[in-house]
């Protein structure tokens, strides 16, 4: 008997709310590789090896560039727009002052010369107010109405965890230097932050938009739990190039170029 | 003694309505592109388009409607957007 195999074209349906999704392969992807990358460091490279300091600044250096480069694009994409044309152009800078800094410091230690404190951070430092900018311009362009409970976290947050910071460290022999307030600055400067990017990501929540900012929320945790890992290392002088601290800040980057992918594809 | 005017001009009416949906729908485009860029617009006027065949302007009639499709891209902060 003969049998009609038609296929019916199927008309394309247009969703009834727009839907943007997190694809966890690529946060799997990205620990893989800065896992490995650490893994290969810590294992066969002997520490006294120069090319170990070479290869660690040029993995941090490589992330901070992929995230500044994706900011560029989102940049120009927006072009003469006041909230999203200079607001990604402020973040795109603020990676490179990153790359900037990380340059220094891996000059300076060539050539024996101390490379923190030094005009490296000053480079380094430099990205939190731009960050910053990034964020408010973005977040109070919106005027969104937050609750009180929210409004508490976002400036308890930074204030707790400096003085949670301070109350440790402090007085103790290896930190009544400068060092000590180096690391304050750090912690400081990405607890802020910190706090800024969890409040857009609630402002943005209920939106598209939202899962971008999620995403970039997700980062600047990495960036922060780094900051504030590396500060303590500091004051004991236990930070090595080798050390896992460099494994987030890598991640950190690299979640954040994830997530300015994701903004120009969803809006 | 003051006549008032025993009909109501309906068209004339519509045809101010109608101004003034295109004076809000180019207000609103001109603080999209100029804070969100174009491309935000075009993305929003795509999905309007997409969903009920229509333009903006003929969106803001029923600003409801309007307001949920800002809200699909920036959430609960979109109605600020409109006021910005």
């Amino acid at each position: 008997m003969f049998k009609l195999h038609k296929k019916i074209k199927k008309e394309p349906v247009v969703p009834d709310k727009l839907e943007e999704k997190i694809d966890y392969r690529i946060f799997g992807i990205i620990v893989v590789v800065v896992v490995t990358f650490q893994f290969y460091l810590y294992t066969f490279k002997s520490p006294d090896d120069h090319t170990v300091t070479f290869l660690a600044s040029f993995i941090y250096s490589v992330t901070a560039f992929i995230a500044a480069i994706a900011s560029f694009f989102i940049a120009k994409r927006y072009w003469n727009s006041e909230i999203f044309g200079k607001s990604y152009l402020a973040l795109a800078f603020g990676m490179i002052l990153n790359v900037l800094g990380e340059g220094i410091y891996y000059v300076l230690e060539q050539q024996s010369q101390i490379p923190s404190p030094s005009i490296s951070d000053w480079a380094s430092l430099s990205f939190y107010p731009l960050i910053f900018y990034h964020l408010a311009k973005n977040i109070s362009f919106f005027k969104p109405t937050i609750k009180k409970t929210t409004k508490l976290f976002v400036i308890l947050m930074p204030i707790v965890v400096t003085v949670v910071y301070a109350f440790v460290q402090y007085g103790k022999e290896q930190a009544a230097d400068t060092t000590f307030y180096l690391g304050l600055a750090y912690i400081i400067g990405s607890t802020v932050i910190l706090s800024a990017a969890i409040l857009g990501a609630a402002v943005f929540r209920q939106g598209i938009l939202g899962v971008p900012w999620l995403v970039l929320a997700l980062g600047i945790v990495l960036l922060t739990v780094g900051d504030v890992w590396y500060s303590y290392l500091d004051v004991f002088n236990l930070y090595t190039v080798q050390h896992p601290v460099n494994l987030l800040w890598s991640a950190g980057f690299l979640v954040m170029a994830y997530a300015l992918y994701k903004h120009k594809k969803v809006i | 003694m003051i006549h008032t005017p025993h009909f109501i001009d309906l068209a004339r009416i519509a045809d101010d309505m109608s101004g003034l949906d295109t004076l809000i729908a180019k207000s609103i485009e001109l603080t999209i592109n100029e804070n969100i860029g174009k491309q935000t617009y075009e993305k929003i006027e795509n999905r309007i388009f997409e969903k009920h065949g229509i333009p903006i302007s003929q969106t803001l009639q029923d600003f409801t409607k309007f307001d949920s499709f800002l809200r699909e891209f920036f959430g609960n902060s979109a109605t600020h957007l409109v006021s910005a």
